[in-house]
């Protein structure tokens, strides 16, 4: 992806019009789904919708899988659903072909269905993470519903511990020739390269993935592992999926663009004089040009034998 | 330690370890317990190399069978700390036996483990006030994960393993800085005293399974990793001179590092080394110093 992913004029659904409909969307995310505490230890999320500090992800899914969408008799499924944001997003913008979108995951608030308003046609209660600690051990581990055409899992795969599971689940549950996209962090981003050569590591948060003190399981689940995008793909190539494409993107995280404060960027974001430093060092190198980023995206296809 | 590493690297890992550890050995006699899937090789070379009489113990984790020899000279015992691993053996204790022990080691098991934290917990119940636990293990920062991570290929190789295994060693799970352990440690009345890097082969990896003849009920084929169009993409090796300006510890990009952790008394004001002081970042003592605040709070609220 690049910073012409805004601007283009040739793109379907512009960053402006998509701006539109956010601005009015996001009122009525703070009604279903409601703000962050005004105590969050993170400044930049305190009052703000989950929807609107992830703005940017949903346009840059929307423009990656607009060629999936908007076509008529999609049967879709959205993994890890919460807060439905992404499910409304397909129903206004793909709303001339109405597609049927399910929900699948463990977290769905009182009344899901209802507040989805439409855009949700059932909810599919599923662990896809059999094998991790704080599995959800009443929760069923296969989906009641399949041949579904396109299926989205974004920001899932990073939550658990073996995703392999997921894909072969997924797999499972769609029809040949369907499309499944993924959206996770980056392994390989600059902060993780500057980090892990600054003497830290790549899991931080090691103690909150074990329920201790006798904690939930099935409760929210924080990053179990980070992927590089080769270790996706082969994840969901051993599933049976065909690699289609796969991209890295800035995700614009909790920038003000609602407000117009901050405009969205492609750019790879150097916020210390050190980490500059290190990117000009390490992008020659470097596979692929966007690899550092903070986000990538795949494509797959399940193929049709 | 040694079906988790193939044999012809034990002995670099054995001498690393003996460096690490040469003056607790020498102080006369300890109380040694050595936990990983073969303690055996590891007991004896510390034997060997000691002229103090230590009493040593072993305690079999991670090996391929749960069955403890009978002909060892050493007090043996079977036990399962990795709890939450879908590999966990039912049956046997998941603490280690009372012997209010001054040193345990543990060579390259921490990161064959599922998640560590019943590990340490395990280890700070048995270890004397004062005593000294020696860990090793792959480096998250080792010069092939950087490059790994710069082709777009990952530092994760073995995460298919754990599922489905049938038989053979423990896969490893997950890799770390030595900074990470050292920070879950705290948790448990633990201090880092010294820590460092060293070069050892590492091939034991997912695709050195097969070749070692072993199964996997998950693996029908290989990984399609990397891609035919992207072979040969990304470094063979980094420039002599690039990011060594960023090093935290000159011999940071080795594979494996070893970190001594001693015990301490079960205050929480004591978990805030001078060590981890100098060593920190400032995200990590900003950490620390907030599960300290917190667990103070805890126990003045208690």
């Amino acid at each position: 992806m690049s910073h012409s992913l805004v601007e283009s004029s040739d793109s379907s659904i512009s960053w402006n019009n998509f701006l539109a409909w956010a601005r009015a969307e996001n009122e009525y995310q703070q009604q279903i789904a409601g703000v962050h505490q005004p105590d969050h230890p993170q400044d930049s999320l305190r009052g703000r919708t989950y929807f609107e500090v992830n703005l940017y992800r949903y346009f840059h899914a929307l423009q990656v899988c607009w060629p999936y969408l908007n076509r008529p008799g999609q049967k879709i499924m959205d993994v890890g659903s919460w807060p439905g944001a992404w499910l409304r997003v397909i129903a206004h913008f793909a709303a001339q072909h109405q597609p049927k979108a399910w929900a699948s995951g463990l977290m769905f608030p009182d009344r899901f269905l209802e507040k989805m308003d439409g855009a949700c046609a059932g909810m599919l209660r599923c662990e896809l993470d059999p094998y991790s600690p704080m599995r959800d051990m009443s929760a069923p581990t296969t989906l009641a519903e399949n041949d579904f055409t396109f299926v989205s899992a974004m920001e899932v795969v990073e939550h658990l511990y073996h995703p392999r599971g997921m894909f072969q689940v997924i797999h499972e549950a769609m029809a040949p020739g369907g499309v499944l996209f993924v959206t996770t962090n980056n392994v390989s981003r600059l902060s993780n390269l500057f980090a892990i050569l600054n003497g830290g590591g790549l899991v931080g948060n090691l103690e909150e993935l074990i329920p201790s003190d006798g904690g939930i399981l099935g409760n929210w689940r924080p990053h179990a592992r980070e992927y590089a995008w080769q270790e996706a793909n082969a994840l969901a190539q051993s599933a049976g999926f065909e690699p289609i494409t796969h991209g890295f993107y800035q995700e614009n995280y909790a920038l003000r663009l609602l407000e117009g404060i901050d405009q969205p960027s492609e750019e790879l974001v150097l916020p210390r004089g050190a980490e500059k430093r290190l990117a000009r060092e390490l992008i020659p190198l470097l596979a692929e040009p966007d690899q550092l980023k903070s986000g990538m995206y795949l494509l797959f296809r399940k193929p049709n034998r | 330690m040694t079906h988790q590493e193939p044999n012809e690297t034990c002995s670099i890992h054995h001498r690393h370890a003996l460096r690490a550890c040469w003056p607790y050995l020498k102080r006369g006699s300890q109380s040694i317990l050595d936990i990983g899937p073969d303690p055996l090789p590891w007991l004896r070379m510390m034997e060997r190399c000691c002229d103090s009489a230590h009493k040593m113990a072993g305690c079999v984790q991670n090996a391929d069978t749960a069955e403890v020899s009978e002909s060892s000279p050493y007090l043996m015992t079977a036990v399962e700390l990795d709890i939450w691993s879908p590999l966990a053996r039912k049956g046997l204790p998941a603490q280690l036996p009372h012997g209010d022990y001054t040193l345990i080691t543990a060579l390259n098991l921490i990161d064959h483990l599922y998640h560590p934290e019943p590990f340490i917990k395990a280890v700070a119940q048995v270890l004397r006030p004062g005593g000294v636990l020696l860990l090793t293990g792959a480096n998250i920062s080792a010069r092939k994960n950087l490059l790994a991570l710069l082709r777009g290929d990952g530092v994760a190789p073995d995460l298919d393993a754990v599922v489905g295994l049938k038989r053979g060693p423990r896969p490893r799970v997950r890799q770390y800085s030595w900074r990470e352990i050292a920070n879950l440690a705290l948790s448990h009345n633990f201090v880092p005293v010294r820590h460092g890097f060293y070069e050892a082969d590492d091939t034991f990896s997912l695709r050195q399974h097969s070749a070692f003849g072993i199964q996997h009920s998950t693996l029908a084929r290989p990984l399609p990793n990397p891609p035919p169009e992207h072979r040969g993409r990304g470094p063979k090796e980094l420039p002599p001179t690039c990011c060594r300006w960023l090093l935290a510890h000159p011999h940071q990009l080795r594979s494996h590092f070893y970190l001594l952790l001693a015990r301490t008394a079960n205050l929480p004001g004591h978990r805030f080394s001078g060590y981890m002081l100098r060593h920190a970042t400032r995200a990590t003592l900003r950490f620390s110093r907030n599960r300290i605040a917190a667990q103070i709070r805890a126990m003045a609220s208690a």
